[in-house]
């Protein structure tokens, strides 16, 4: 019986550093529950000081996670689904790591049903890393 | 700023920079060697704040000037450093009672400073008072004012603290802080104050929020959970509430964990017990506050270093090594000018017959005393000494044997405990008598810790430490066990460490030694010791 090396790329996924940080997470879980003034965020929030939810929703208006529309804050639709999926194990692919491409990871998130991948693209960073199992 | 230091004042600026350069080479160094994760990352964090300052990205870089200019010997105009015009009232009572005396002045000189101010501390001279007044005159002065306490300790950021705590209302108290909490071993005064701690605070907020949003509240405990899996208040948490409180106690070393890209400043950093602290801890606190006063005592003991870090010093030239050991803040103090430096000059703690010898051996004779001598001067403050031929350590031994134990000082204080036990049962006191047993050698520390196991005396409190950890504590009554009666008594001879030996004792200090091998030494202080009153002599 022969054995053959069958190429395998574990690929994580995180938001980037500066998006993954408990103000900017807190204050998307705080939008997506229906706080979406200001105000309401600094009552929801009172774990957070002022100055710090003002600096981090500066982060998720520069990022588009996070709009506004006549004074209420709009949080991007994909912000939750992409949050699940950095808290996700990592994905393991049947392909070589180089193969692990933007445009790849483009239609990876596409197909895990994120309407604006190009914001999943500028707010994440995946890291793939090849693992080669032996097959008999 | 140009201003500020005259130009010669900027060729001295390379002497400090030459020592912030030894002290970098030497934390690479501990980095390199040291196994243990957690002392690798202190002295990693250390290593950024130092580069950090010798880069200027520190809060006023004032400091560094003016830093640079005094460890230089430079003159330097400070008439743009200091502001006359506010006037001060005395809030605490004891600067009410006499606010034209010396100490008060302290105060005032300290609040007219605007960047750096040095004051000097003695024993028992109520530095913790002065530290309090400070914090108080500054929040009248501004309500809104950031206050750090902070010192290499944490028993000096608790006691800061606790007495602090003792002059707020509720209210007040709510703007304070102590990150992450107050030590075990520390005694407070208020019980309330233990409400301010780091992790209480953070059972608060999160408990706020889940009466606001309970739904909201439970999802964000599950996933922020996942962003910080540290034991205690986690660092995102720490800093909010650094950010939303205004007077925060903290160690130097753990400053860091409070600060970060977006805090905000502090406009006032007091930094305790500064003698004690390396320059990376000092400048950790520096560099986070606009104004500081750094609060010490440069006549006691400089800071210590443990085995490895020794190595690693060794490893360094000569003069590195020097410089180092030495600290900086002896040398900026000397080279101070009077407007930005002061000294308190009344001891509270000792009986006069003791202050008055630490005063004429340490302190030019300047230290006065507040209390009136109560207690017997001839039986209060002297000798428990032997004659013996046994010597200790015993030189016959190979080096790695001779163990720094002396049997017959411990048998003396073991006797002399239980005279004082029983004196003590017959007086009409209830409370406990506070004892203090130090020595200079760990080796007899514990030695003499086994000796107490022994006793069982349920009215007496017996403390038994190295002169070097009781630094900043005190005690009814004080026991020194000198241990070495052969070789060379340079170590316990060393002026700083004899001060801050003898000036623990509040009524009584006992010298247990071998007195006529101490007069032999070459050692001023000792000399003078040595001619106090002998109480007990025995033959072993």
């Amino acid at each position: 019986m022969s054995s053959y090396l069958v190429a395998q790329t574990s690929v994580e996924i995180r938001w980037k550093r500066e998006i993954e940080n408990a103000e900017c997470l807190a204050i998307m879980y705080a939008i997506d529950s229906g706080y979406n003034t200001r105000d309401a965020l600094i009552f929801a929030l009172p774990q957070f000081s002022q100055n710090r939810i003002e600096a981090a929703l500066t982060i998720l208006f520069a990022s588009q996670l996070v709009t506004v529309q006549i004074e209420q804050l709009i949080l991007s639709p994909d912000a939750m689904l992409i949050d699940e999926i950095t808290m996700s194990p990592k994905l393991i692919l049947p392909i070589v790591a180089d193969e692990v491409t933007i445009p790849f990871m483009l239609s990876a998130f596409k197909q895990l049903g994120i309407e604006n991948p190009g914001l999943a693209l500028d707010t994440v960073f995946f890291n793939p890393k090849s693992i080669n199992d032996v097959l008999g | 700023m140009d201003n500020i230091i005259t130009d010669e004042g900027f060729m001295p600026q390379a002497s400090f920079l030459r020592h912030i350069d030894d002290w970098i080479e030497y934390l690479c160094l501990l980095i390199e060697r040291m196994e243990e994760q957690r002392e690798k990352v202190k002295y990693q964090r250390q290593l950024r704040w130092v580069l950090g300052f010798r880069q200027g990205t520190n809060c006023s870089l004032i400091h560094n000037n003016i830093i640079a200019a005094l460890y230089a010997n430079v003159e330097f105009d400070t008439t743009r450093l200091i502001d006359n015009s506010n006037t001060y009232i005395p809030i605490q009572d004891c600067y009410k009672k006499d606010p034209q005396g010396h100490a008060f002045k302290q105060i005032e000189k300290a609040m007219a400073c605007e960047s750096l101010f040095l004051l000097q501390g003695p024993p028992g001279t109520g530095k913790t008072t002065a530290i309090v007044e400070v914090v108080l005159q500054t929040l009248k002065q501004n309500p809104n004012a950031r206050i750090l306490i902070t010192s290499e300790t944490h028993v000096a950021v608790d006691n800061a603290l606790d007495r602090l705590s003792r002059e707020f209302n509720e209210e007040s108290l709510s703007m304070m802080m102590r990150y992450q909490k107050f030590s075990d071993s520390t005694e407070l005064e208020n019980p309330l104050v233990k409400d301010v701690e780091a992790s209480t605070l953070h059972d608060k907020v999160w408990n706020t929020a889940l009466e606001r949003t309970p739904i909201l509240t439970g999802k964000l405990w599950e996933r922020l959970a996942k962003l910080d899996n540290r034991e205690g208040v986690p660092r995102w948490l720490a800093r909010n509430l650094a950010d939303t409180h205004q007077v925060i106690g903290v160690t130097c070393n753990q400053i860091e964990h409070l600060i970060d890209e977006c805090s905000q400043s502090f406009d006032l950093a007091i930094i305790d017990e500064c003698s004690k602290a390396t320059m990376p801890e000092w400048i950790m606190a520096m560099s986070v506050a606009q104004k500081c006063l750094l609060v010490g005592d440069h006549k006691q003991l400089p800071p210590t270093f443990c085995s490895e870090e020794s190595d690693a010093l060794s490893e360094l030239e000569g003069y590195q090594e020097k410089l180092i050991r030495d600290g900086v803040i002896d040398r900026i103090f000397t080279n101070a000018p009077q407007e930005i430096k002061g000294t308190l000059l009344t001891q509270f703690r000792m009986q006069p017959n003791i202050g008055d010898f630490i005063s004429k051996e340490f302190y030019n004779g300047e230290l006065l005393h507040y209390q009136q001598q109560i207690v017997d001067p001839s039986l209060n403050f002297g000798w428990l000494t032997y004659d013996t031929q046994q010597l200790f350590p015993n030189p016959r031994l190979p080096k790695d044997k001779r163990v720094l134990n002396n049997k017959i000082e411990i048998e003396i204080i073991k006797q002399k405990l239980t005279l004082l036990a029983a004196e003590h049962s017959s007086s009409l006191n209830s409370k406990a008598l506070d004892v203090a047993i130090i020595t200079p050698y760990k080796a007899q520390k514990k030695a003499l810790k086994k000796m107490r196991e022994q006793l069982n005396f349920n009215n007496m409190l017996i403390e038994i430490d190295t002169v070097d950890a009781f630094q900043g504590k005190e005690a009814s009554v004080v026991f020194f066990s000198f241990v070495r009666n052969n070789g060379s008594a340079q170590f316990y001879g060393d002026a700083r460490r004899l001060n801050v030996a003898l000036s623990r004792g509040k009524s009584h200090v006992y010298l247990v030694g071998d007195c006529q091998y101490l007069g032999k030494q070459n050692i001023n202080a000792l000399s003078s010791l040595t001619k106090l009153n002998t109480l007990s002599r025995v033959e072993c």
